[in-house]
């Protein structure tokens, strides 16, 4: 029941090279879109076709379009290319292997939604995506791919790939838009939401690189088709990165509702010989924890979103007995003190706080009450008082180590040395 | 709809109502739609803590302070949330708790988060008692803190520039400064650098700030992070009174409060008139009141005797001053002074003196009031409502400040002219038309059908120039708004104090209509214009002349006659505040009070008249104009009535000269141009304005800089003397111009065309004579 949608080829072809692309069938969905459907029938199909956003939050794709206003201001479309949450690298390697499909949705989308403009923001590390993905467009405009006119037709539009400076908010999706614009990687107040005022003042979409790389089979398929994939309310793949203690890390392209033991024990190659699982972080750093008597929640946004925790951008963190959950926490807050913009309080002051607390924890150095500490700090950045998201993320995976692993935290506030480490060295002995 | 994706029920819907109604702590109201919950709130007179929030700036939602709890939809439709007040609109049906305990909750948390990486240095920070993170932690935050960790550290006394001192730690990331920055002044002087809880506030590469407007950062900012020098260490609020008055260092006239300690005035601050000055001050207004207590204040009456000016007695002063100038004098100046001083000014010249010789324009202005031209004057708040604005030869950054900050915000939908030999507005921020002063009249022709055409025309001009422009103006029918050189010139102009009109723009032969209130009809005869009145005094025709707060040595445009005539004149009377160059020409000096030392009303660029207030006693001896007008009329035997006339019914036109043409010369054409810290009235003399004073300066085009480098001591060689200055090179200068700044001395000693040089080795800036 594999079904490899959007990596189809990668691994057996040089889908960065537009012949190869083409010769797979590339760029027909396009063709077909300009020939024989209206925007409004590309609309119609990601429509039917149930597409969720897979940039974290699962918004639907259609709907998000559909508020754009009709008053005849130019409209952009971003494709959220930043990755920088910790363990996803599905994007990536979309953008390094199958540029042209990342591209060629981006113009469906800009067809669909009479986008003006279409700008690929890229994470600041993705040299090499970068590098492979200008040269993707370059190649598509001199075939008349992008630009005006594409393939003789009255639709025209131009694509721009942005590289960023390196930081996590700029994927958050209004700080994207100032780090465009030049200024720096704040989020913005909502609203007015991005459809209504978003880059430039414009009325402007955000997806995720994946989400709109979707699109192509979509159109090509037609709506139904895809919806029929997987959960009726998830429909569709997702690139899952798998990383951590597993033995073949990666990523793996799954059907929705796939179960996580399935994409852990068989795709991942389950964990390495001789030790047990102790939870998933199943989206980076922003998401609560699994255990392991969840491992069977199907992967799809409801199914993880009903063990409280979310499939988000799917990079999957897995740690056995020997990862002690307060050095994961630790790693986590380090994380997020680096990665807040420092606009809003809670999270600016907050994150710095966590990390020193448990930096404390980490090297010897707890005090009786650290856990309490912590536990207040969540609750005084998280509960949805920050201006982004990200204040919430920094302490939804923190809140769960601590009602999942209280003995560990209480373990660290003795300031005595780490007993999961302890462990570790018994069992080598 | 046809082809786009759909908006969700795009049903036809009667427009929506203009008012909504919520209810607050219970209490029902009603807003307009859009209002947001912070200013609901506020109006109902109820208090929530705000940092980044302030009325003058655009919502941001940093802060998170000003939490409350909300219940209703669209914003909280499944049940009470607590959310920000200040990005928050009030909605149809909303129920707004302030007071609710998870909103409380939330506030005292974000209070607890501020103090973690702050250094509690309330005892020795300026801002200890007026501070809203003492206050609003006081009223909303936990008793204790459990921080228990390292602070953060960053700099602290930190010099940003000529008047700002920073403290980055006391910063609590409010960004009312850099949204100030952006938003209002359209500048980037403030940036944020650095991320997370390591950001700070500072300049952008770390240089000084540059800029006209940095003081009103310190009234924005809620904490003690940024403060002005000048207060540093000075009072504590509850030390200081506040005293109501205007700015009288530009034609515009801000609000203020002056706050004393005792007698001395420790700081300026905002008094928000928005119709003036939208809330803002410049840093001139703001920090000009160090000249109160300048070591070159003239603090007694003074005497020549064997060549020396020798300290005496009011008495002695004023009956030297009296003898001498009975014996046929002319007045120079007023436009310095207020309404009630320039009308007593203006009886003692016809009354006592028997003279029309009265002109205030020493300076380039040649009129005050658009209306004593046939012109059609303005209102300042003309500026928002313009959609085309030309500026003739005028920088108000540099002449009007705070009138350039409303000129900015109205440059974002109104098309903006600027004409004339020097680049006043930023690139991109209006249309530049080049023209030499000549050439004005034929470039407002010019644009005057587009003026026409426009919905409301403005026109902002300095009041230089000939009646060859003003009829050009006159053209275009726009409105016109003068900011002048003066501070009261139209207060001056007005009070008759011009050599062909009596009080209220009275003509000459209307003078028997103040018969009764000045005891006496005035002369008929036209007096002598100032050009006038100096050539006559270099050619020994006038015995007398009485400087009243006038320096012409600096600000008359011909600097070579009005050394001449002050050289020549047999006697000559100076009431000023400053030993001014003029006043050590003087036989006779009157130490005067300064505009925050007496009290009257001012007339503003656009007639507005407000009220000034004597804030502090002054120094020494001196005395205010006024007392000292009508004792010196008491000595000249003819006491002032002190009447104030009405405005004529049939007001006379002032004339200009036709032409403002000069004999073309090979070189750089001279252009004075305003510079907001150069000279005029009590700036030049300021120490507070010392670091932002600097070496009088040329500009020039790149092309004209004969090889040399901006930043090099020149020699400009004019046909009346030659200047030491330094050169920069400025592309807004158009080619072929020399620009130096208006009343900076030396500015008005080179004649109209003047020659690059390199300097000698060594040579400081200054005056050298021929
Ligand atoms: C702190 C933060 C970081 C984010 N980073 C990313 C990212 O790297 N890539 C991404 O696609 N979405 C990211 N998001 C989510 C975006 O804000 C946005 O919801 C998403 O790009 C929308 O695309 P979709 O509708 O196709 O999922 C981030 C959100 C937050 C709050
Ligand atoms: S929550 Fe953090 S990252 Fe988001 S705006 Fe606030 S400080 Fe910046
Ligand atoms: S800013 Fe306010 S709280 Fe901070 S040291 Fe100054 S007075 Fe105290
Ligand atoms: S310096 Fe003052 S105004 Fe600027 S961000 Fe800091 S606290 Fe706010
Ligand atoms: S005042 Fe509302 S968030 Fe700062």
């Amino acid at each position: 029941m594999i079904r490899r949608i959007l990596t189809d080829g990668i691994g057996e072809f040089d889908l960065t090279r537009l012949d190869v692309y083409r010769a797979r069938g590339g760029f027909q969905a396009l063709h077909k879109a300009l020939t024989t459907m209206s925007p409004q029938d590309v609309f119609n199909e990601v429509k039917t076709s149930n597409l969720r956003g897979r940039g974290g939050a699962g918004a639907g794709a259609a709907f998000k379009w559909s508020t754009l206003p009709e008053d005849g201001r130019p409209r952009y479309l971003i494709l959220n290319g930043d990755e920088s949450e910790p363990g996803s690298f599905s994007g990536r390697m979309l953008i390094e292997k199958n540029p042209h499909l990342v591209l060629e949705g981006a113009l469906l989308a800009a067809y669909a939604c009479k986008m003006a403009r279409v700008f690929i923001y890229l994470r600041g590390e993705f040299h090499e995506g970068a590098q492979i993905l200008t040269r993707a467009v370059a190649e598509a405009r001199e075939a008349g791919l992008v630009g005006p006119r594409i393939l003789g037709s009255e639709f025209g539009v131009e694509v721009v790939v942005h590289r960023g400076a390196g930081a996590y908010i700029c994927g958050e999706e209004t700080a994207i838009m100032e780090s465009l614009e030049g200024k720096r990687g704040h989020p913005r107040t909502r609203p007015p939401f991005p459809t209504a005022s978003g880059l430039y003042g414009m009325p402007t979409v955000i997806n995720n690189v994946e989400t709109i790389a979707n699109v192509v089979g979509i159109v090509a398929n037609g709506g139904a088709w895809f919806a029929a994939i997987g959960p009726e309310k998830s429909p569709g793949t997702k690139i899952c990165s798998v990383s951590g203690r597993v033995r073949r890390p990666g990523n793996y392209e799954i059907q929705m509702g796939t179960p996580l033991r399935e994409l852990i024990e068989e795709h991942a190659g389950g964990l390495e010989p001789g030790h047990q699982l102790k939870f998933v972080l199943p989206a980076g750093a922003s998401s609560a924890l699994v255990l392991p008597k969840d491992l069977d929640t199907p992967l799809d946004f409801d199914s993880m979103m009903s063990i409280r925790s979310m499939l988000g951008s799917a990079g999957m963190l897995v740690c056995d007995e020997r990862d002690c959950a307060v050095h994961v926490a630790y790693l986590g807050s380090r994380f997020y003190h680096h990665e807040s913009c420092g606009k809003c309080t809670p999270c600016r002051e907050g994150t710095g706080w966590t990390e020193r607390v448990l930096h404390r924890m980490e090297h010897g150095a707890g005090r009786p009450g650290d856990t309490e500490r912590l536990q207040a700090l969540c609750r005084g950045i998280g509960g949805r008082k920050c201006l982004c998201l990200l204040g919430d993320f920094s302490v939804t995976y923190l809140q769960s180590a601590l009602s999942a692993f209280p003995e560990e935290f209480v373990a660290h506030e003795q300031g005595g040395p780490c007993p999961v480490a302890a462990a570790v060295e018994v069992a080598n002995r | 709809m046809s082809s786009a994706p759909p908006a969700a029920g795009a049903a036809p819907a009667a427009p929506p109502p203009t008012t909504v109604n919520c209810t607050i702590n219970g209490q029902p109201c009603t807003f307009p739609r859009g209002t947001l919950i912070v200013d609901a709130v506020r109006q109902v007179g109820r208090n929530i803590p705000f940092y980044c929030y302030h009325p003058k700036l655009a919502p941001v939602g940093a802060c998170r302070v000003c939490m409350v709890q909300v219940e209703g939809a669209p914003v909280a439709a499944r049940g009470p949330i607590v959310t920000t007040a200040c990005t928050t609109p009030v909605f149809e049906g909303l129920k707004i708790e302030t007071m609710a305990e998870p909103a409380k909750l939330a506030r005292k948390q974000v209070l607890e988060f501020l103090l973690i990486n702050h250094p509690l240095d309330c005892p020795v920070c300026d801002k200890g008692g007026e501070c809203d993170l003492q206050d609003f932690t006081l009223a909303y935050g936990p008793g204790v803190s459990g921080f228990a960790e390292t602070k953060v550290h960053r700099r602290k006394a930190d010099d940003l520039g000529p008047f700002l001192v920073l403290d980055q730690e006391r910063c609590i990331m409010c960004q009312r400064c850099v949204r100030y920055e952006n938003e209002v002044l359209g500048e980037f002087n403030l940036v944020l650098k650095q991320r997370g809880d390591h950001t700070v506030i500072d300049t952008g590469q770390g240089e000084p700030y540059a800029g006209h407007f940095s003081g009103n950062n310190t009234e924005l900012c809620p904490v003690g992070a940024l403060t002005s020098r000048t207060y540093r260490f000075k009072a504590r609020p509850w030390d200081v009174r506040a005293v109501p008055t205007v700015c009288q260092a530009c034609s515009l006239g801000c609000n203020l409060n002056a706050q004393m300690r005792g007698d001395a005035v420790v700081r300026l601050m905002l008094r928000d008139n928005m119709a003036l000055d939208g809330g803002w001050l410049c840093d001139r207004g703001r920090y000009g009141f160090g000249h109160i207590r300048s070591e070159r204040r003239l603090t007694q009456p003074m005497v020549r005797r064997d060549g020396r000016l020798c300290p005496v007695s009011w008495e002695e002063a004023l009956r030297v001053a009296a003898a001498g100038l009975q014996k046929g004098a002319a007045v120079l100046g007023g436009a310095r002074l207020t309404d009630e001083e320039a009308l007593a000014l203006s009886e003692l010249t016809r009354m006592a003196l028997g003279t029309n010789d009265v002109d205030w324009r020493v300076g380039a202005q040649a009129f005050a009031a658009p209306e004593a031209l046939g012109l059609q004057g303005a209102e300042v708040t003309s500026i928002d409502r313009a959609d085309l604005i030309v500026l003739v030869d005028t920088c108000l950054a540099e002449e009007a400040p705070v009138l350039d900050i409303r000129l900015r915000r109205a440059a974002r939908k109104a098309k903006v002219v600027d004409l004339g030999p020097v680049r006043n507005m930023p690139v991109g921020r209006a249309t530049r038309v080049v023209a030499a002063v000549e050439d004005l009249p034929r470039q407002i022709l010019l644009l005057a059908p587009e003026l026409r055409a426009a919905q409301a025309p403005l026109i902002i001009w300095n009041g230089r120039g000939s009646q060859e422009l003003v009829d050009a103006v006159a053209e275009t029918g726009a409105r016109v708004l003068v900011p002048g050189e003066f501070s009261n010139a139209r207060g001056a102009e007005a009070a008759g104090l011009v050599p062909t009109m009596l009080p209220g723009y009275r003509a000459l032969a209307d003078g028997h209509e103040l018969a009764a209130l000045w005891g006496g009809t005035p002369p008929a005869t036209a007096g002598r214009s100032a050009r006038e009145i100096l050539a006559a005094c270099r050619d020994r025709k006038i015995q007398a002349l009485y400087l009243v707060g006038a320096n012409p040595l600096r600000t008359f445009p011909d600097g070579r006659l009005a050394r001449e005539a002050l050289d020549a004149v047999p006697f000559l009377v100076v009431q000023d505040l400053f030993t001014t160059e003029s006043a050590e020409h003087a036989d006779v000096v009157l130490p005067a009070l300064g505009p925050l030392e007496k009290e009257g009303t001012v007339t503003g660029l656009s007639g507005v008249r407000q009220k000034v207030r004597r804030v502090t006693a002054g120094p020494g001896e001196a005395r205010a104009d006024r007392v000292i007008l009508s004792q010196l009329a008491e000595a000249l035997g003819r006491p002032l009535r002190g009447a104030r006339p009405e405005v004529s019914d049939r007001p006379v036109r002032l004339e200009l000269p036709m032409t403002s043409a000069v004999h073309a010369a090979p070189g750089l054409r001279v252009v004075v141009a305003g510079q907001l810290f150069a000279g005029g009235g009590t700036a030049a003399f300021d120490p507070n304005f010392a670091p932002v004073r600097g070496d009088p300066q040329v500009r020039v085009h790149p092309q004209d800089a004969r090889g040399l480098a901006s930043g090099t001591r020149v020699h400009l060689r004019g046909e009346d003397g030659v200047v030491k200055l330094v050169l920069r090179l400025d592309p807004g200068v158009a080619p072929g111009h020399a620009v130096v700044a208006a009343h900076d001395f030396g500015s008005n000693q080179l004649g109209p065309w003047a020659e690059l040089e390199a300097a000698p080795a060594q040579a400081a800036a200054g005056v050298g004579a021929q």
